[in-house]
């Protein structure tokens, strides 16, 4: 046996030296640059990201050719940082751009080496998490057509898409092909200062189309929290992003052929006399569900998706009895909970994640139905309320309503009514002064009996019997009667009877696990 | 201190005005109520200050986005 062991370290020592040098990404000082801008390396987010100690690279010593340029050094890791870590014990796949280097942007091996990681990704069952910043594709790259001609498509982006979760975090100017990414994920995060996202930025959109806009408010939260719908939540911070995609990971499963884990927290039992309180008895008073959702579902656990887009629903992952369940509640504070376009693909949206991912369905009704008028028609709202609809009856999941004060029109089968064919809610609950009617009482009145008021000695008190008239017949005890509504309760046991429902009806969830068709984008 | 102005988040017809001007709010109080959607729905200050104007009354119809009182 010789000993050859010198051999093998100076091996070992200039393997370590190449890596090291890889690590330095772009250097100490473009990394201080981002910093000052309030913006961390890829590697510190992963690190804050991951459990400690949990993150394996794949890819570190690629190195990415910039056309023209054959004799530079190659782009460390051209220019994107890939592979696996834990959170909280479960293996993620992580890619996160190299703000570093040009900007985050890479080549051909950039793409590859995400490629690769959503192909392992979806034949393991991993969640996949970016964390974008730039273009993706270097521009030198993009403008030499031997390279763009042969860039793949996004179908990899799309097959992902509600098999395992997707996260999308937008922590600098991502235009370009970072949008793909984005629209496929099913949580999309945005840094309140510092991300951005859009077709084509400042410089290309006034050189292209002559339009002068500031990045703000052609690509910020403004556009896309609040105008798009596009991103689920903004953060003040990246450590605040971070926090969300780990709080987000936490809800969901790993992958579509599996439910999501089981954390119990709160007593089952609950009641929540708070309820009488918190929802006005009277119909014409608006109030805000949020605190009505905090009492029903487990204390100090919950996200909510797109809070400031589609307000007229409040869409939240939550815990019942420590199961993760999608409520989609009315928010009656915001135009009296009438459903518009944006609300359904809101609505829309959160029924496909849940679906895909195993996760039972709870709608709190309190709504007026899908908003009329010209501006929702031309909003599309014919669209988008019965694509809605669509995704809520063709949900496969555990499904349970309530009404709590009204429900009319064709939002109530958006919002799970479905009658005896097996297509809406599993169980049908109502509080007992709930009204259910195509149209509500007060405007059937004005709708049907407007020659009458008219014609009336006395049209208020007419329009008063007659308001009482449609009360009365459309009353949430004619709908048990009926037995299109199973069951009234008393609003301080609506926990009590939701945990206890989801428990009867979530055993068909395991034999009906794996991908669903396709509800995304 | 600057003057806000307050909009109404929903078309509808003034159901019922609260204050008026010259009277101090809290962040957060409702300054009138809008019928929309036959729901009366509150019109809140931004700011814990003083009513500055009134631009509307009673029975008046305002449209989504319309300045309906002024707030400091």
């Amino acid at each position: 046996m010789t000993d050859d062991t010198d051999g093998w370290q100076a091996a070992i020592d200039e393997l370590r030296a190449r890596k090291r040098q890889a690590l330095a990404q772009g250097g100490d000082a473009a990394i201080e640059r981002l910093h000052a801008r309030g913006k961390l390396s890829a590697r510190e987010r992963i690190a804050l990201l991951v459990d400690e100690g949990s993150f394996e690279e794949l890819g570190l010593l690629a190195e990415g050719q910039i056309p023209g340029r054959a004799d530079e050094k190659g782009v460390p890791a051209d220019a994107v940082v890939t592979g696996w870590g834990e959170i909280g014990g479960r293996r993620v796949l992580i890619a996160a751009d190299d703000g570093s280097i040009m900007g985050g942007a890479g080549g051909i091996l950039n793409i590859e080496k995400r490629f690769r990681l959503r192909r392992i990704a979806v034949e393991q069952g991993y969640p996949y998490i970016g964390l974008y910043e730039g273009s993706a594709i270097r521009f030198q790259d993009s403008m030499d057509a031997a390279i763009m001609t042969r860039i793949p498509a996004f179908k990899e982006v799309a097959d992902c898409a509600g098999v395992v979760p997707q996260v999308a975090a937008v922590l600098g100017p991502c235009f370009g092909r970072p949008p793909a990414d984005v629209v496929f994920s099913q949580f999309a995060v945005m840094a309140e200062k510092t991300g951005f996202l859009g077709l084509s930025g400042p410089t290309l959109v006034r050189g292209g189309i002559g339009e002068s806009v500031d990045i703000a408010e052609l690509a910020g939260p403004k556009m896309h929290a609040a105008l798009t719908g596009i991103i689920d939540h903004v953060a003040a911070t990246e450590q605040d992003c971070i926090d969300a995609i780990r709080t987000f990971i936490d809800f969901m499963p790993s992958s579509a052929w599996e439910r999501p884990e089981s954390r119990k927290s709160d007593d089952g039992e609950r009641s929540c006399p708070e309820l009488l309180k918190l929802v006005p008895h009277n119909v014409r008073k608006p109030y805000d569900v949020r605190p009505v959702v905090e009492a029903i579902c487990d204390r100090g656990c919950g996200l909510e998706f797109k809070p400031d887009f589609g307000r007229s629903l409040v869409t939240k992952l939550a815990r019942l009895n420590g199961e993760v369940v999608g409520i989609i509640a009315s928010q009656t504070k915001f135009r009296g909970g009438v459903i518009d376009a944006n609300a359904a693909f809101k609505g829309r949206r959160f029924v496909a994640l849940c679906d895909a991912f195993n996760i039972p369905l709870v709608f709190l009704q309190d709504q007026p139905g899908f908003l009329p008028g010209k501006d929702s028609e031309a909003a599309n709202i014919v669209y988008w309320g019965n694509t809605f609809l669509a995704a809520v009856q063709r949900a496969t999941v555990p499904k349970l309503t309530v009404v709590l004060r009204r429900g009319h029109g064709a939002a109530l089968w958006a919002m799970g009514f479905g009658g005896e064919y097996g297509e809406g809610a599993d169980i049908v609950a109502a509080w007992p002064s709930a009204i259910v009617t195509g149209t509500g009482p007060a405007s059937a009145v004005f709708t049907i009996h407007a020659k009458e008021l008219e014609a009336a000695e006395n049209p208020n008190a007419l329009r008063g019997k007659l308001e009482q008239q449609y009360n009365a017949t459309g009353s949430a005890y004619r709908g048990a009667m009926n037995f299109g509504i199973q069951t009234i309760i008393e609003p301080q046991d609506t926990r009590r009877f939701l945990i206890r429902a989801l428990s009867l009806a979530s055993r068909k969830l395991t034999r009906k696990l794996g991908p669903k068709p396709q509800l995304f984008p | 201190m600057a003057k806000r102005e307050v909009t109404s988040e929903v078309a509808g017809m003034v159901w019922e005005v609260a204050v008026a001007a010259g009277q101090t709010v809290e962040a957060g109080e409702a300054l009138m109520l809008v019928e929309s959607m036959k729901m009366e729905i509150p019109i809140e200050s931004p700011v814990a200050g003083k009513v500055v104007e009134i631009r509307v009354a009673k029975g008046d119809v305002v449209d989504e986005g319309q300045t309906v009182a002024v707030v400091e």
